[in-house]
This record gives C-alpha cells, structure tokens and sequence, in this order.
C-alpha cells in the first residue's frame, strides 16, 4: 500500500490544534530539575513560574550531594550519604551495592593506589563475586585494569571504567533507587516523552511520510 | 573489629560498614558482646558516651544496625534473637510516648519488621517458590515468630498501624505481610481488638445476648480490626503505604475463609455510609501506575478470592469477574519481556495461586494464552544446547523465574487433557523439562518433575511423548538418585505413581530398573508424604498384576514391614497398607500365605484395630479385606470365627457404617456363613443374626439423608444379602428357603 504524504503546512496545522497549557509545559520542566536533581535551578524555576514541584528541596538536595560525591570519586561519603537517607536502600538492593563498591575499586586505581586496590579487592569484593557469581565477569573486568596498569593496548571495555561515563553512570543507578524508594518517578517524564515521540515518529514512518523533528 | 566506645559517631561509622556487606554482617554478628551492647542501647542509652540530646540519636543508630543485621545470615539472625533483640524493641515501643520523635518510632518498627520477616523466611513456609532447607537457627526463629503473635505482644505493636507517621504504619503493615504465614497467627491477628474495646465488649453484654454485629470494633466483625485498619490504609496516596497494606491484607486473607468473605463484601461503617470492599480496591488497584503495586493488589484479591470461595460446607466456584482481572495483569506481565524478571517470577506464581485446582480457571487462563505465554518464556531463558558452564553461572534470579514458570505450567496442565498435549505436541516443551530435571537449582528440579506428574495423568500423553523422548526415563532417574532433595523425590515420586498403573508403558522398564528396591527404601523414609506416596505406588502396581510379579513386590517389601506399616500413625498410610493386602489375599493359596507371615491371632488383632478406628477409609479397606481373607480354606475361617472380638467388630460395621462399609461386611459374613453349620453357633453368640434380622425386616431406608441412586442399590445389595446370610445362618446353607 502506498504511503500517505503529509506537507509541511498541513503538519504544521495539525500541530497547531493540540492544546498543551503552559501550566503543562512548566510541571515538565520542574519535574525533570527535580529528577536529576537540580536543585538551585528547580528553587528558581519554582519562584518564576509559579509552579510547586511535588517533593521538597531538602530531599533534591540530598540526591544532590550524593550525585557530586559520586563525580568526585568519594564513593565512601556517597554510601554514608545514602544510609543516612534511607537505611535500606543498600540492603535490599545487592546490584547497586556491588557497583558502588566497584566504583571504590576504580577510584582507587585511578589514584594509583595499588595495594589498597588489591586489600579491598580481596576483602571486599571476592566475597560479594562468591555470594553471587554474576558479579564475577564484572570484578574481573575491573580486576584487569590493574593488570593492564597503564599500557596503552588496554581494550576500551576496560579502559571505559575509568571514564567519567562510569561515575555518572553509577551516580544515575544510585539516584533511581532513591527516587524508587520514595515512590516518586524514576525517569523524568520529559524523557518518557521523547521515548514516545520517537516510538511514534517510527510507527507513523511505516504509512506515511512526514516532516519530523531534527 | 572490636569497638572501644559506644557513641553516636562510632555506631554510625558500623552502620556503613555493615549495610549491604553480607561478610561484615556475620563477623559483626559473631562478636556476641558487641551486639548484646546493641541491644542494651535500644533502652537505656544513658549508659553510653555522648552529649545530652544524643539519646535518641544512639537509640536509632542501633536500631539500624540490628535492622541490617537482619538482612544478613541465619547466623546473624539467630545471634540478635538470642540476645533478646525483638523483646529489646516490643519493650521499648511499649513505652512510647505521643510525643515521640518520628524518626525513632520508624526506625523501631523498621527493626521489629526486619527481625519479624527474617524469621519467618527462616521458619516458612516460603511465599515464593521452594526455598533452601537450611535449618541453623530455625528453632530460634519459631519461638520468636510465635512470640510476635501473641495477644499481650499484638497489643504492643499493632496499634501503631494506626500512627500518624506513615513510615511507622507502613513498617508493621509489611510485618503482617512478611510474617503472617500460618493459620493460627492469621486467626490472632484477625480476632485482634483494641484493648480498650475489648473490655467495653465483654461489660456491655449480658450473657444471653448476641455479640453485636453492627458495633465497629466488635471482635471478628467485618473481618477485625486489623482488616478494617488495612482497608483503609489502602485509600492511601502514597503507593507505598497501599503496597504494604496490600501485602498484608494478602497474607491475612490467605486460605482463611471468614477473613476474605468479608473482605470481599462492602462494608457499612460508623455514618452508614456504603463504602468499597476490600477486594474492589484492589482490583482497582491492579491498574496502578506501579508495578510493585500492581503485584501487591494481584496477590491479595488472588488470595481474597479464592479464600472467600472455599468454605467448608458449601464451596462456591471462584468470582471469575474479578478473576479475569487479576489474570489479564499477570498475562500481560508474564508476556512482557521489558519487566524485572523479579516481577515476572512473581506474575507466574499469583497465576499459580489464582488458578491452581480448579479446573474452570485453569481452563479459563489456557483460553487466555496463559500457556503460550508462559512457555515462550521458559523458551526465551532457556539455552538450546545443554550448556553446562552456563548453568553454574546463572543468577538466581533467572533460576527463580524458570522454577516460577514451570510451576504454572504444571499447574495448567493437571487441570485438563488439551492443555497437557499442547505442551508436548504444540510447544515443544519437552526438551525443556529434560533440561530441567538436571538442573542445579532445587526449586527448577522440583518443578519440572511437578510438570512430568502433570503429563503422566493422561495415558495417551504417557504411552508417546514421555516413552519416545526419554522424558519419562529421567524422571526415573531423578526418582532414583539417593542424595536428591526429599522434596524433589516425592515430587518425582508422584509421577512415578501415576506411571505404574495397569496400562502404562513405563510400569515394566521401571521394574526392571530396581523400582521395587527403591519403593521399600522409600517406605523406610522418615518422612510420612514419601512413605504414603510409596505405599500408594506399590498399590497401584500390585492392582491386577501378574501373580509372579504381586509376590515379588511382597516380598522386596517384606512381611515384617507391611506389618509394621498397618499399624502407622498415618491413617492414610494404614489404608494403603490394607489395600495392598487386599489386593494381595484374592486366592486361597495368597489368603494362606497372608495368615502364614502375619500369624492368626496378631493378624486378626491388627484387624480388629482397624474396623474400631475413627478413619473411615481405613474401616472400608479393613472391611474388604477380612471379607477376602473369608475366602480361604475352612481353616482359616474357623480361626476367624474364634477369634473374640472379630465378630463384634464385623457386627458393627453392619450398622453404624456408611453403606460401602455396611457391604464389604455383609459380604464377611455372607462368607463365613455359607459353609459349615457349626460356625452358626459363634455367629448367634455374637449377635449377627439378629442383626442381619433386624436389617432385612427393616422397612425404612438405613441412611441418615437423602441417598444417591448409587448408596441406594448399595443398600438393596445389602438387604439382599443380608437376607441370604440370615438364611444360611437358620437354615444350612443346604437347604434354600425363598
């Protein structure tokens, strides 16, 4: 069946007829500052336009701290900063606790403190790869940073791990099981819309032809 | 580590040490000082360093630790229960006042739920799936868990599902939902009130009055207090609070029918005003944006529901309404690859819950595409080739799902014929089975010789795809295996029995596979569902077999042991037992050997016993097989009448019995009588043929109610018989009267 076209004016209209408030648009916004965690930003969205997010600033504050510690490498407050917050978090949770002590692991090579690296490799880690072995392949990518030090044939699976993408991406698991635990949203919904947009654009794609977004 | 001084900043810095870190945990829990010192800061926090105002702070830094303590091993556990922790918290919440921070009254419930679930997954049964045996501590944990329940210990902590704070209510609702796993911890909890209504109840009635239905409060009306507390927790906007009050209402509905009747009913409360059952908000509440809240409010209307339809008097088929919802959310969870596997492990078991035995819903959900749904996914976790390496590295979790999967599956398929040949023809699940039962995850085991039990229940099933595909062959082998799990060998046990009748192909390659050998080793066991299970095996193998192969399996078992096993506390197992004898005593020369090996007098004794005995199985199969035993040579039937009390015993199965009784003993005498005339005197003595007068000369019918066409040709068998006996006994049996 041939493919319906749809002109850039005709789209345009159409686009037109949709009703979204300017009320809807500002929750959007102020519901993704307090998911990643902005604070000060949320504080002075909230005074500008008139909106009042659901959860309070101490809480976005406290997801904050965590997140910063965690793009500073200092894993151990983040834990402390996480147990403060919310005891069980880390207890029910054996994935999350395994990254961040894994994350513990990277610093420590990052800093070059090989011996550490090793101590808290042997007392800390082998027994969580023993208690459940689908941290093992982990630990021993991990483990290999070590043994490739700093040569510069280390595979990018490796050498990723020492990444910046790696903290933020620990942070962001951290920062989804605090907003699980308190029952809020664990993606901004601005987010979720773009997945629909894209999951729309594509099945529109297989009948018709149409301006999309860039 | 050993800890010098107790103060807030040193509990804090073993707080972040021991959260999440299960090696920290039990080393911790090993050092006995250090946690009894825990413990004693829950209530007297003086004792330790630091400045005024940090009381509190060092009360809910312990009390935190005990919490993660919880999370870890058996040994951590039973290493805070031993020290009194549980006691610690119930005597500290005891004393709370209104005024009492938040954060130490949450931080308390939370420890006294950790303490509590922890227990009772120790203790079980398990709510998910079959779980490891393991049994250290097991018995601290009992003590403790029937402690939780008890009335003076229930008033410390259930008023606190009612607290203003919602960490607080939320953490003794997950309590209950953790805890409450058996039937007399339900009833306690359900029959709870208040201290305070108690006393108005009892003043404000006079003796002859009704307990007042229509008085809030009142004991076990409109389902308790604590069910009433819960339903309205689940109004709640926190979802959250509606997952631990779903959880609990769950665990308190479940198979205790007055609590899930009037939670599915609406209620009327204090303004008489018509507010929505329990059951309607959980229905509404399996549309949730949450998942975990869509699964919480499917495992409690599961549970309402099918608790609600089983009374004893009069069982009611389940509310398929309401059942449909429940099964479209879990098909759609269990179909849904983008879930947590947690998630769909748990939509397979709910389905399990909602649809098991009853063969109206199990059809429903095949309608559904339950199956087809279930078995692409075992399909989709399930490697092609039997990879070992693999096997060994697989998470936990994906070893759950499969046994969760395999579990329903199973359960579809005991309910109907098309479900049990869609597995084998259409889905090609076979392969997977065999995979299964070599898995090394006891509850995957398990649960596939559950789905090969299902499959031998069709003998056409059994005759093609267990035979052609070796399916049935390495069932037997698991069967076999001697250091198995007992609970995966009854399980392969059922099927066993199911494919040693008459007709199945497997009964001979069984048996030249030392089955008998294994059924007697079973027989030995010292758990009363293998035995019972043997037994019912060795039965059906012994029901019209070949002469040769009925003595063989007599005596693998051994006289001795058939003796032995006549006389079981387990009146299910006595039946068995005498089944087989009766089975066994249909010739002259078997009748012999039976009186032979047991000796007359004990036989008989053994007997005697059985006709007396409050089961009434057991008083049939007795009956049957004196009734066989009359058969013998006169011999035998002469000591059979001399025996003292035999004839009394027989005399009083012609009445006070239900009609299959009163037949198998009318046969007896019908037997004994027909021969000799000098028996006649002993049975006159005995009193038979008044009795056998007064059943023929009866006119009226013999049972109670309103008889099936069945029980009343079972009657006129009876008269007729009678009369024949009677005849015999006054007459010769030469000569016949009409």
């Amino acid at each position: 069946p041939t493919k319906t076209s749809i002109s850039k004016d005709e789209w345009e209209r159409r686009l037109e007829e949709v009703q979204v408030s300017k009320d809807d648009l500002n929750r959007l916004v102020m519901d993704y500052l307090v998911i990643e965690g902005y604070k000060s930003a949320a504080e002075e969205f909230s005074e500008e336009a008139n909106v009042v997010p659901a959860v309070d600033f101490e809480s976005i504050e406290s997801r904050m701290n965590i997140r910063e510690a965690l793009q500073r490498g200092d894993v151990q407050d983040a834990i402390t900063r996480v147990n403060d917050l919310n005891p069980e978090i880390l207890d029910t949770n054996p994935a999350l606790y395994f990254h961040l002590q894994q994350q513990k692991l990277i610093e420590f090579i990052r800093q070059g403190k090989v011996a550490e690296a090793l101590e808290f490799a042997q007392q800390e880690l082998a027994p969580r790869g023993e208690e459940s072995p689908e941290f093992l392949s982990e630990l021993e990518r991990t483990m290999a940073l070590l043994a490739f030090e700093s040569s510069p044939a280390v595979p990018s699976a490796i050498s990723d791990l020492l990444s910046p993408a790696q903290r933020m991406k620990t942070a962001g698991e951290v920062n989804a099981a605090i907003l699980e635990s308190l029952s809020q949203g664990k993606e901004a919904k601005l987010v979720a819309l773009l997945k629909l947009l894209s999951w729309g654009e594509s099945t529109l794609q297989e009948r018709a032809d149409f301006p999309k977004v860039r | 580590m050993t800890i010098r001084t107790v103060n807030v900043a040193t509990l804090k810095k073993v707080k972040n040490t021991v959260i999440g870190n299960p090696s920290a945990k039990s080393a911790l829990a090993q050092d006995e000082l250090f946690v009894a010192t825990l413990v004693d800061c829950l209530n007297a926090p003086d004792h330790f360093d630091g400045p005024r105002g940090s009381q509190d702070d060092i009360r809910v830094e312990a009390a935190q630790i005990i919490s993660s303590l919880s999370y870890g091993s058996p040994e951590a556990l039973r290493s805070l229960l031993r020290a009194d922790a549980h006691q610690a918290f119930l005597y500290a919440i005891s004393r709370f006042d209104p005024s009492e921070p938040v954060a130490l009254k949450s931080a308390f419930a939370r420890a006294l739920r950790t303490l509590a679930s922890a227990s009772a997954e120790l203790v079980g049964p398990s709510q998910w799936g079959l779980k490891d045996d393991a049994s250290a501590g097991r018995d601290d944990a009992k003590l403790a868990l029937d402690y939780f329940f008890q009335v003076e210990v229930l008033d410390i902590y259930l008023p606190l599902l009612v607290d203003p704070s919602p960490q607080t209510s939320m953490s003794i609702a997950q309590l209950l939902g953790a805890a409450l796993r058996t039937q007399n911890h339900r009833a306690a909890v359900a029959e709870w009130t208040p201290p305070a209504d108690r006393s108005k109840e009892v003043r404000g009635r006079r003796r002859w009055e009704k307990p007042d239905t229509t008085v809030p409060g009142a004991s076990g009306k409109q389902g308790g207090w604590a069910a009433r507390t819960l339903t309205s927790l689940l109004r709640s906007r926190d979802s959250k609070v509606q997952e631990a009050a779903l959880s609990a209402l769950a665990a308190l509905a479940k198979d205790n029918y007055e609590v899930a009747a009037t939670l599915a009913k609406g209620i009327v409360d204090r303004s008489g005003v018509d507010s929505s059952s329990a059951l309607s908000l959980a229905l509404s509440l399996c549309k949730s944006r949450s998942t975990d809240v869509q699964l919480a409010a499917s495992l409690c209307a599961t549970h309402i529901i099918r608790a609600s339809a089983s009374n004893h008097h009069h069982p009611t088929p389940p509310d398929l309404a309401s059942s449909l919802i429940v099964m479209h959310v879990m098909n759609r969870m269990i179909a849904s690859p983008t879930e947590s596997t947690q998630t769909r492990s748990k939509a397979c078991f709910i389905l399990n819950f909602l649809v098991m035995d009853e063969k109206e819903l199990c059809q429903t959900a095949f309608d559904r595409g339950s199956l087809t749904k279930l078995a692409t996914l075992v399909k989709s976790i399930s490697p092609l080739e039997k990879a070992t390496e693999l096997d060994e590295d697989e998470p936990e979790s994906l070893c759950c799902l499969r046994e969760a999967a395999l579990t329903a599956i199973a359960v579809l398929a005991i309910a109907d014929d098309d479900t049990r040949r869609d597995i084998t023809d259409n889905l090609r699940l076979i392969p997977i089975l065999t995979a299964a039962l070599a898995h090394p995850h006891t509850g995957v085991r398990y649960a596939a010789c559950q789905c090969v039990r299902a499959l031998s229940r069709s003998v056409a099933v059994a005759r093609t795809s267990l035979v052609d595909s070796g399916l049935g062959s390495n069932l037997y082998q698991t069967f076999l295996k001697q250091d198995e799990d007992r609970r995966v060998t009854y399980a392969a046990l059922t099927a066993v029995c199911n494919l040693v009748s008459e007709y199945s192909p497997l009964r001979q390659p069984f048996l030249d596979q030392g089955l008998v050998k294994r059924l007697s080793q079973l027989l030995r066991s010292g758990h009363a569902e293998l035995r019972l299970n043997a037994l019912w095996a060795i039965k059906n193998l012994v029901y019209r077999c070949s002469s040769g192969l009925k003595h063989s399996v007599v005596e693998e078992i051994g006289w001795k042991d058939l003796d032995r096993l006549l006389l079981d506390s387990d009146p299910g197992v006595q039946e068995q037992a005498f089944y087989i004898i009766r089975n066994f005593a249909n010739c002259e020369e078997d009748i012999e050997m039976v009186f032979q090996e047991f000796g007359p007098e004990h036989l008989l004794d053994v007997l005697v016993l059985a006709l007396e005995s409050k089961n009434g199985d057991v008083v049939l199969q007795a009956a049957f097989t004196l009734s066989n035993l009359a058969n013998g040579s006169t011999e035998y039937q002469e000591q059979i009448l001399s025996h003292p009390r035999i004839l009394k015993a027989v005399r009083s199965c012609l009445v006070d019995a239900p009609m299959e009784v009163r037949r198998a003993a009318v046969c007896c005498v019908l037997q004994l009588a027909g021969n000799n005339t000098w028996k006649l005197q002993k049975m006159h003595d005995a009193g038979i043929d008044s009795t056998l007068r007064h059943i023929c000369e009866y006119t009226g019918t013999m049972s109670p109610s309103v008889a099936s066409p069945h029980v009343m040709g079972l009657e006129r068998e009876v008269k007729a018989k009678a009369r024949e006996a009677l005849n015999f006994i006054e007459h010769g049996p030469d000569m016949i009267v009409a």
